[in-house]
């Protein structure tokens, strides 16, 4: 197994990012995360992968050899229906109304500002806001208004 | 493969939903099978999808869903896009449940494709999906 296969991006990779960087690995790191060249490299070798597959010159065994036995009986599925997410959200409502609206507001603020400084710990500014009863959506958004949100480079 | 245009598939992943794994490589296959691939990527809505369609002149919408919610969502796109005045077929692929699959040609799903399609038939999959429009 050659060490591309083994999830590290071999030596050619490792000379790249280091160009990349010129001369500091880990600004090559940053640079090819930015420039998409790292899920560029995966979605390649998962299209290589499945051409393999088909091709039959990699052996999945009950994929593309030996599938005797396999049936086509369909599991047990679970469904989520309209009623579970209805419940969910009546408890949603149920913890809204019963909290101290000021005291979220406060600690998400605190979340915000925690965030917004690099040498913070965020943890406590987390835990208060929890505790309080800030919903996850809501302390997603402020982290999101501060760090911004994944935008995928496309690589196709 | 004659003096035709290329078909233009527009690819997306549709909600929360990050496994984009199988999209990529479905975009790689079509790719090399000669068509014309605008890939969306993760976390399209209905509306995003629906205005890529319509400025790319796309012949073809792909959605790749591993999320459970195809039976809710898929509909949803091919409504999107009718009332859109779109005639564009939508070809939904990943984990979907023999069952569920008159459900959504019911509601005008042109095809669906499960995990480890083989190459062709993905291929066959997208242009049967185009041909059936008389494109």
């Amino acid at each position: 197994m050659d060490d591309r296969r083994a999830g590290t991006p071999g030596r050619g990779g490792v000379r790249h990012l280091d160009e990349l960087g010129e001369g500091s690995l880990l600004e090559g790191v940053y640079a090819a995360i930015e420039s998409g060249w790292f899920v560029g490299e995966i979605a390649d070798a998962a299209y290589r992968y499945e051409r393999e597959v088909n091709a039959g010159d990699r052996i999945v065994v009950g994929v593309n050899a030996f599938t005797e036995g396999n049936d086509s009986r369909q599991a047990d599925l679970l469904r989520i229906d309209q009623e579970t997410e209805d419940l969910q959200r009546r408890r949603l409502d149920a913890v809204r109304r019963s909290r101290d609206d000021q005291a979220v507001v406060a600690s998400l603020s605190r979340v915000a500002a925690a965030a917004a400084e690099p040498t913070t710990n965020l943890m406590p500014a987390l835990l208060e806001a929890v505790s309080v009863r800030a919903t996850l959506g809501e302390v997603v958004d402020v982290l999101e208004g501060v760090f911004g949100t994944y935008v995928e480079r496309t690589v196709v | 493969m004659s003096g035709d245009p290329p078909i233009r598939v527009v690819l997306a992943k549709l909600g929360l939903d990050g496994h984009d794994r199988g999209l990529k490589v479905v975009a790689r296959i079509l790719r090399d099978a000669g068509m014309e691939v605008v890939y969306l990527g993760l976390r399209q809505t209905t509306e995003t999808i629906v205005d890529a369609v319509e400025q790319e002149d796309a012949d073809v919408v792909g959605i790749s869903m591993l999320n459970a919610g195809h039976l809710t969502l898929g509909p949803r796109i091919v409504d999107a896009l009718a009332e859109a005045g779109l005639d564009v077929p939508v070809v939904i692929g990943g984990i979907v449940p023999d069952e569920d699959r008159p459900a959504l040609a019911d509601a005008g799903v042109a095809g669906v494709l499960g995990p480890g399609a083989p190459t062709d038939e993905v291929v066959a999959g997208i242009r049967d999906a185009v041909a059936a429009r008389g494109r």
